[in-house]
């Protein structure tokens, strides 16, 4: 049997779920999307350039924002 | 709705024993047999086919039909509906008319006794009411034995062909039912009301999608009311929407439906239309008592096409087919009042039958005034609308009709000559222009194309032959969200065309497509968040997953489950409740008593109030209006705190998150000199008295009157006059907290 390497639970990862997110194929995309005071309000942490969590209960919304701005989002429930 | 396969056997118990027992008869039993051996029997033969069928070839020819029509209208159909469609085939029924009864009262208990049908009223399965809808029921596998109905033709005859007709072609027909069962599937179903009703603005929503708009739809001219309203209500009942608790939504996809035959993509509906009761063909609302009429008139409608002779396949004058259905069904049926046969006794035979003959006249009338008029409207509507029928006017009145090729194949099944079936696979149906718009043909076109069209394209027009769409980003994006690709859309736009696209057309969609990668959302992102770049890095290729930032990893629903548990130090999910993780001070400090691993704390509070260090925050007047005006409400400011705070949110705290909010308030502060009086008796004695009012301004509490301070001295000579004492001090208490 092989032997497992000792790993320190402290080192491990934490696991986020069912977390709503918004991904961008460039930082610019997200500038200009957060620029838009309504979309804005619904974009809560910017995680890195292309990417930011939406805030909890506002993912629809957002979407109806982001399409009614005239961006055609791609959306993946699962 | 659709969909009423039911058994006799939950019901049986509730059956008297005196109908249990003709039931039972058809099964071998008699009139010695007890209760439970007819129950017993009569499940016994219904769970055997061979002695079901034996049983159903034994049926008078109008109990046969009753069967039939029970079968065709999916195995449950108001009582009085049965009656008068069993009136319209021409059949002889059971028992006789009299003032005081009518069909119901002789025809449904004979059924029940011959064990063919029982009521589904809450009452019981033999109660029927002489009013308004009860439904009957016949058990599905007596249904499965049945045939179609036997209806004697009516005996009128042919005309000439008229000069000018119309008449909808199957194709257009399938192409507005997938049309619009397309803009429901696009809009996520059809709400329900608390009544069970679709919801009005979804149905207007999903008619607007197809163009219908206005209260009126023009169909070549005709006007159909409520079209969406009556064929939403139709795709129900014909079992091709689905509803649950608050969502009408299709049963299959769409490509299922188109991929049917053009007779059973239109039979669903039309069987449908038949039992739309919350839809009037005269554009009127549907009241309680016409439920059922319309149902019974449209039952009786559509056995009148099929008893046109020679399976309508000429020509016959509206006049004849509305007179001759008038006498098999006009003194049973009326979608208002039916007036009874008139009374007989005492009367000489000749005032009888002048009676009579009056009684017919009326009769007759009211059916020119109201069953006529109503006629007109079912075929200029929904018979029209599917196809069913071609018409043919004069002077802009209907006055000719006759079975389409569709209609006879609906109405005659396999007796109907063959219809010419439409493309059974792709093939050559239209051409891409370069303007991206795709004119398709008809006739080629198969369902299945026709299907992919209405998903990937909007229709703009609709001729006899032709139908014309445009390929917009809007369509093709939102094909693309319900799971079309690139590639299929590319390779069945170019196979029926039958030749590659235009390249502007083909690079339009490529970058359209592209667009739609450039921004995502994910409703249920896992994030893997690692202590740094360094050890995320070292992950991401075990786990071929998508870096996110610096410290996060994007993984799939399957990574999440296997690493739940022992492959993370700590597991938050964003679907429960938040962490109860804070508490807040009548100052407004927010303090986190420990620092939960969830993403959004720190953002959350930071909206509101302003940071003081790690883990510590003020809520002020500055900082509430700062989150007010980045869009932030106080219902989602209090929320917060409740989702949050450990303990409830100090009162004092929340008036002022109001006031600063701009909640109105109401407090005064001012220097004030009272008199305060622990005696009831005293204390009205002084605020009654006419000659101290004038040193009174108001009372504060049951015990608390304050006074007009200039005139201190000359109050106080008063009460000392009346031999009052006044003490220096007031009575107070501090409120426990």
């Amino acid at each position: 049997m092989r032997d497992e390497p000792i790993v320190s639970s402290s080192t491990l990862p934490i696991l986020h779920e069912n977390l709503p997110l918004l991904e961008v194929a460039d930082g610019v995309l997200l500038d200009m999307i957060a620029a838009d005071p309504q979309a804005r309000k619904l974009i809560l942490v910017r995680l890195s350039e292309r990417a930011a969590i939406v805030a909890p209960g506002g993912f629809d919304a957002l979407l109806a924002r982001l399409r009614k701005l005239g961006h055609t989002p791609k959306v993946v429930e699962e | 709705m659709p969909a009423n396969s039911r058994r006799f056997d939950a019901d049986l118990a509730r059956v008297g024993a005196a109908e249990l027992k003709s039931m039972a008869r058809m099964w071998g039993g008699g009139s010695q047999t007890r209760k439970d051996q007819c129950i017993a029997l009569i499940r016994q033969g219904l769970a055997d086919p061979e002695k079901v069928r034996a049983a159903v070839a034994t049926l008078l020819p109008w109990e046969a039909n009753a069967l039939a029509l029970l079968k065709a209208a999916g195995g449950v159909l108001d009582g009085a509906a049965l009656c008068v469609a069993l009136r319209a085939t021409g059949a002889n029924l059971p028992g006789t008319r009299t003032a005081h009864s009518d069909d119901r009262a002789n025809v449904l208990p004979a059924l029940i006794r011959r064990g063919l049908a029982l009521g589904s009223s809450e009452y019981g399965p033999t109660y029927f009411q002489s009013y308004g809808s009860a439904n009957v029921y016949a058990d599905e596998r007596l249904l499965a034995a049945a045939g179609l109905p036997e209806i004697a033709p009516f005996k009128i005859k042919p005309i000439s062909p008229p000069d000018a007709t119309i008449q909808r072609r199957p194709q257009s027909v399938a192409l507005d039912l997938i049309g619009l069962l397309q803009a429901v599937e696009n809009q996520g179903g059809v709400g329900l009301t608390q009544n069970g009703a679709p919801r009005v603005n979804d149905m207007r929503r999903a008619a607007k999608a197809v163009g219908w708009t206005g209260d009126a739809t023009n169909i070549d001219g005709l006007a159909f009311p409520n079209l969406a309203l009556g064929l939403i209500h139709a795709l129900w009942h014909g079992g091709i929407l689905k509803g649950d608790e608050n969502l009408l939504n299709l049963g299959a996809p769409v490509s299922a439906f188109a991929a049917q035959s053009y007779a059973e993509q239109v039979r669903q509906v039309f069987n449908g239309f038949v039992q739309a009761n919350q839809w009037d063909e005269r554009g009127s609302q549907v009241g309680y008592f016409e439920t059922a009429r319309l149902i019974q008139g449209r039952q009786a409608l559509a056995i009148a096409l099929a008893a046109l002779p020679g399976q309508g396949a000429s020509f016959f004058a509206v006049d004849d087919l509305e007179r001759a259905l008038f006498e098999r069904i006009g003194q049973y049926f009326s979608l208002s009042y039916l007036p009874g046969p008139p009374y007989s006794y005492g009367m000489t035979a000749e005032q009888a039958r002048q009676e009579l003959l009056a009684w017919q006249t009326k009769l007759r009338q009211n059916w020119l005034d109201h069953e006529r008029v109503w006629l007109d409207h079912a075929l200029t509507t929904w018979c029209y609308f599917l196809g069913i029928v071609e018409l043919a006017f004069q002077d802009k009145a209907l006055y000719a009709v006759r079975l389409t090729d569709l209609g006879r194949a609906i109405l005659h099944g396999d007796a109907a000559p063959a219809m010419p079936a439409p493309a059974a696979e792709a093939r050559v149906a239209w051409v891409v222009q370069p303007n991206f718009e795709v004119v398709v043909y008809l006739d080629r076109a198969s369902p299945e194309q026709l299907a992919f069209l209405e998903r990937h394209a909007e229709r703009f027009q609709t001729q006899q032959y032709v139908a014309q769409y445009r390929l917009t980003r809007g369509a093709v994006y939102t094909a693309l969200e319900s799971g079309s690709t690139l590639d299929r859309l590319l390779a069945t736009l170019e196979g029926g065309a039958g030749r590659p696209l235009s390249q502007n057309v083909a690079a339009e969609l490529r970058e359209w497509a592209a667009l739609r990668e450039q921004v995502t959302l994910y409703r249920r992102a896992r994030l893997l968040e690692f202590a740094d770049a360094a050890s995320r890095d070292a992950e991401a290729a075990r786990l071929s997953a998508a870096p996110v930032g610096d410290r996060f990893l994007l993984i799939s629903a399957q990574q999440a489950k296997q690493m739940t548990g022992a492959g993370v130090r700590e597991h938050v999910n964003y679907a429960a409740a938040p962490a109860k993780c804070l508490t807040a001070d009548e100052d407004g400090i927010v303090t986190a008593t420990q620092r939960p691993a969830d993403l959004l704390l720190d953002a959350q509070v930071g909206r509101w109030a302003e940071l003081r260090q790690d883990g510590q925050w003020q809520l002020t007047q500055a900082s509430v209006v700062a989150g007010l005006k980045a869009g932030g409400t106080l219902v989602e400011l209090l929320k917060l705190l409740a989702d949050r705070l450990i303990r409830p949110l100090p009162s004092l705290l929340e008036v002022a998150l109001r006031a600063w909010a701009g909640e109105p308030s109401a407090v005064g502060l001012a220097g004030v000199t009272v008199l305060q009086c622990a005696q009831p008796a005293i204390f009205t004695a002084i605020v009654a008295s006419p000659k101290l009012r004038r040193f009174l301004r108001g009372e504060l509490a049951p015990d608390l009157v304050v006074l007009d301070r200039a005139q201190l001295d000359a109050f106080q000579a008063h009460l000392r006059w009346v031999g009052l004492e006044v003490a220096p001090e007031l009575t107070v208490k501090q409120r426990r907290l």
